[in-house]
């Protein structure tokens, strides 16, 4: 039965393919007589594969397949004693048999002339024929499959094609990365010593995906679907299927190609090299080049350690930006709308620059931008400021110990994991300062019971890799309790082992904590006359009592879809004692008020109330 | 005798409409089986069933004696097929065509093929799609008969040709049973073709079996009663449509009619007409 089969398909087929392969053979050995090897006898293979190898997968698998379901020949077939899978089987076989041929004839070619003008392993020969003969398999699989499709495989074609140009120029999708276009890459005439075993698994999956789906077509309800598909498009499908290309390539045509930003750079200024990090940093008149210079190299010291600790393995690059209209203690990261990059703006020439915040506040905007932003947001922030935190501070003993006085005076009762799973709100409540010696208590605590080991290993899982700037980033979402979970660890443990060691450094720093003064601050949003109107009234007293408190209230008006608000966004009125905001709201206003105060013996700006009001 | 073919209550749906609808059908072996229906009645259906191009939603379908669920390679090899449309390679001849089909049949007679092909008087070096209609509809019996099967199914194969050509289809298909006393179901809505061959006959109507049995019986049984005056049925008869009625052949003989009535035979034309007809004269429901 085989046997017959494959007779009547060489002599159907014998003449259209024996064009074929002569075609085949002229613009190899054309490719070869121009001497194009580029540096390797491998190299013509690739262009041969990607252009005559798809042509062959595709001529063969429609004179296989589309010929004899189009001209209904497959019912004089069906009446014949022979089981469908073993039709699909043999034009299958005798179709990658058939497109592999000429293919594996090239590769036999190059591996000839390669003998003699370079080393020729085994190994090497078993990468590219591997790569070679799975990608075509996989071309071949999908042409058969697209041939089953009857009347519908143009339209796939074309929309195949359509897809993989609007992907890779509009929506600028990395395409060379899917793993078929990976392993017929522009080192496949080049690597000799890696097996791409991820590509070739996926692209080996994807072709029998491919071959279930014709065989499913093939054997489906005794072959009517493949025959129905193989009938002749009506004229609605037909106009169906123009304005649907129509549609297709008119949607892609107005909407504008995805920009692809820069990546900053300084043009003037300091810069300093460590490793696969660079630092770059503006000098200014009040700050000249040499401290400048210190600072470059300082930063670059700092980022490149940290690099390597957590296995980043992508070059990074920074931008330091003196500011004299900053304070010592606060940071910020620019905006950049047209490029890519990280640009922080500090006090750099402040003598009073809180150097232990700025590291920490380096890495974590170096974290934000690697993770996309990621690490800035729940459930990912408080590893990630924790980690940063406490990576900073182990560099210098006396940090941790001003850490924890911070923390154990924030969390009096302790903390649960709800806490740290609203890590937002969290840090709302506490402030900025203060929420970082938390996170950094929290990854001490992880230290202590899974050992700095099993940290970093959990660290690089949850954030050394770099998420895909495309909509693949939208199902990329690292959460740090699952990385906690797989080391056998819950959020709920890790609060009870943080409240512990909270307890623990309360004690151990009471003489610092005792001279903090106990505070009550309070608002209130206060009507004015008629009512509508009001106006937010503030206040802050210590216990023992002392005239002249001086705070700082920091508020924004909050818009129906505000949900986070930056501190570097809030404004800012400092007062003494008590006050009015130098601003009235109406009637249903929403926002939030914080009363902060930097506190001497904490080294710190605490928040010492938090609140979101509405005005009713 | 076990039944060659058995179809019991078989149907199949397509879509909304029912081409069988609890379909019972026997052929004896040795029968020559003359399945006849209207456009649409069912008979391309119950064909394909059998070759197992189609599978019955319901019902037992039984080939050979066993009951099948899928008709299997083994039980292909016992069937000969002609279809009512030849789907040859239009590239091969008639000499490729049997080299090909030898190659599924390991009883495949290749002598017997070159003979049917002389006989049948169809050119073995001509490629198919240069054959007319009716040598093709020749070329597929020989293709049917080559290879000596014990059951062959014909869907309407004369449909199509010319007179003569119907008349040596039909002249070599009764030969070829009565020398090596083949099983035939053949489906037709040709009433003189199927008159001239088949021994027995199955009328199928909106996918049911209206009646099957021995040719005989039925224009026996099956006569047309007019009367001046209304007449009442008696009893053991059944209106098939109009004034056509059906009782068995004994109770025609024994029935005394009163003045007037007269009963007259019908040709199986007439028969098959008022079985397959389905005007408002039908059979009360």
């Amino acid at each position: 039965m085989t046997r017959a089969l494959l007779r009547k398909e060489l002599r159907e087929h014998g003449v259209v393919l024996g064009a074929l392969y002569l075609l085949q053979a002229l613009v190899f050995l054309g490719q070869r007589w121009r001497g194009d090897d580029g540096g390797g006898a491998f190299v013509p293979l690739r262009p041969f594969v990607l252009s005559m190898g798809a042509l062959g997968a595709l001529v063969v698998s429609n004179r296989l397949v589309v010929r004899e379901y189009a001209g209904r020949t497959q019912l004089f077939l069906e009446t014949l004693p022979v089981a469908r899978w073993r039709v699909a089987l043999v034009k299958f076989s005798l179709g990658a048999a058939a497109a592999l041929l000429p293919v594996a004839l090239a590769f036999v070619s190059c591996a000839l002339s390669a003998r003699g003008t370079e080393p020729v392993t085994a190994r090497y020969l078993a990468i590219v024929g591997a790569r070679t003969g799975v990608a075509m398999l996989v071309v071949f699989a999908f042409a058969f499959m697209a041939g089953m499709l009857g009347r519908y495989r143009l339209g796939l074609w074309l929309m195949l094609l359509l897809t993989a140009f609007t992907l890779e120029e509009k929506a600028k999708l990395p395409l060379r990365q899917v793993a078929l276009l990976r392993l017929l890459g522009e080192d496949l005439p080049f690597e000799r010593h890696v097996f791409p075993v991820e590509a070739l698994w996926a692209a080996g999956a994807f072709g029998l995906g491919c071959l279930a789906v014709a065989a499913a077509l093939a054997l489906a309800r005794e072959g009517a679907v493949a025959t129905f598909l193989a009938q002749r498009m009506t004229s609605r499908e037909k106009v169906f299927f123009v304005g649907l290309s129509f549609a297709y390539v008119g949607m892609w045509a107005v909407i504008d190609a995805r920009e692809v930003r820069p990546t900053f750079d300084l043009v003037d200024g300091r810069r300093a090299q460590v490793g696969r990090s660079t630092v770059g940093v503006a000098p200014s008149q009040a700050w000249r080049a040499a401290p400048a210079q210190q600072a470059a190299d300082r930063a670059a010291q700092l980022l490149e350690s940290f690099r390597e600790w957590l296995g980043i393995d992508a070059s990074v690059r920074l931008f330091l930006l003196p500011s004299q209209e900053l304070d010592p203690d606060v940071f910020l990261r620019a905006g950049l709308p047209k490029t890519d990059g990280v640009v922080i703006q500090a006090a750099l020439a402040d003598p009073a620059l809180d150097v232990q915040a700025m590291d920490a506040f380096i890495l974590g905007e170096y974290l934000n931008w690697y993770s996309r932003e990621r690490a800035a947001r729940e459930p990912m922030a408080w590893f990630a400021q924790g980690l940063v935190r406490w990576w900073v501070d182990r560099r210098t003993p006396g940090f941790l110990q001003l850490d924890h006085a911070r923390a154990a005076f924030a969390l009096p009762h302790g903390l649960t994991a709800r806490d740290i799973r609203q890590w937002a709100t969290t840090q709302e409540r506490l402030g900025e300062c203060v929420s970082a010696a938390v996170a950094e208590r929290l990854t001490e605590t992880l230290v202590d019971r899974l050992g700095e080991a099993r940290l970093r290993l959990g660290a690089q899982k949850a954030l050394a890799q770099r998420p895909p700037d495309d909509v693949r980033g939208t199902w990329t979402n690292p959460d740090p309790e699952r990385v906690l979970g797989e080391a056998g660890l819950t959020l709920d443990e890790l609060a009870a082992a943080a409240g512990g060691a909270l307890d623990a450094d309360r004690a151990a720093q009471s003489a610092a904590l005792a001279g903090v003064p106990h505070w009550d601050a309070g608002f209130e949003v206060a009507p004015l006359e008629g009512g509508n109107v009001f106006e937010l009234r503030h206040h802050l007293a210590a216990t023992p009592p002392a005239e002249g408190v001086a705070y700082s209230v920091r508020y924004q008006l909050l818009g129906p879809w505000t949900t986070w608000v930056p501190r570097s966004a809030m404004a800012r009125y400092d007062s003494t004692d008590h006050g009015v905001l130098p601003l009235t709201v109406d009637r249903g206003s929403r926002g939030l008020l914080c009363i902060e105060r930097f506190e001497p013996a904490l080294q710190c700006t605490v928040r010492l109330l938090a609140q979101r009001w509405e005005a009713r | 005798m076990t039944p060659t073919v058995r179809l019991a209550q078989v149907s199949r749906r397509f879509g909304k409409t029912a081409a069988l609808d609890g379909l019972d059908l026997e052929v004896e072996p040795g029968q020559i089986y003359g399945f006849l229906g209207r456009n649409g009645a069912g008979k391309t259906t119950t064909l394909r069933i059998l070759m197992g191009l189609l599978r019955a939603d319901a019902g037992e379908v039984s080939l050979f004696g066993q009951s099948v669920r899928r008709v299997t390679v083994a039980m292909k090899r016992r069937i000969g097929h002609v279809s009512q449309e030849q789907n040859f390679y239009p590239w091969m001849t008639a000499k490729q065509l049997g080299h090909f089909v030898a190659g599924f049949y390991p009883t495949w007679d290749a002598p017997e093929f070159e003979r049917l092909l002389a006989v049948l008087d169809v050119p073995s070096t001509r490629r198919a799609a240069e054959l007319s209609g009716g040598t093709r509809a020749k070329l597929a019996l020989a293709l049917a008969f080559a290879p000596h099967p014990a059951l062959v199914l014909l869907d309407e194969p004369t449909a199509g040709l010319d007179p003569v050509a119907r008349r040596e289809f039909n002249d070599l298909l009764a030969d070829r049973v009565r020398a090596e006393g083949t099983t035939v179901l053949f489906s037709s809505h040709l009433v003189a073709e199927v008159e001239h061959v088949a021994s027995h006959v199955g009328v199928i109507q909106a996918g049911r079996m209206r009646f099957q049995g021995a040719l005989g019986t039925l224009t026996s049984s099956v006569r047309q009663v007019c009367s001046a005056a209304p007449l009442g049925l008696p009893a053991g008869f059944e209106i098939v449509r109009g004034d056509v009625w059906r009782a068995p052949a004994e109770l025609w003989l024994s029935t005394a009619w009163p003045p007037g009535v007269q009963v007259s035979a019908l040709g199986l034309e007439d028969i098959f007409l008022a079985f397959a007809r389905t005007d408002s004269r039908g059979p009360p429901p």
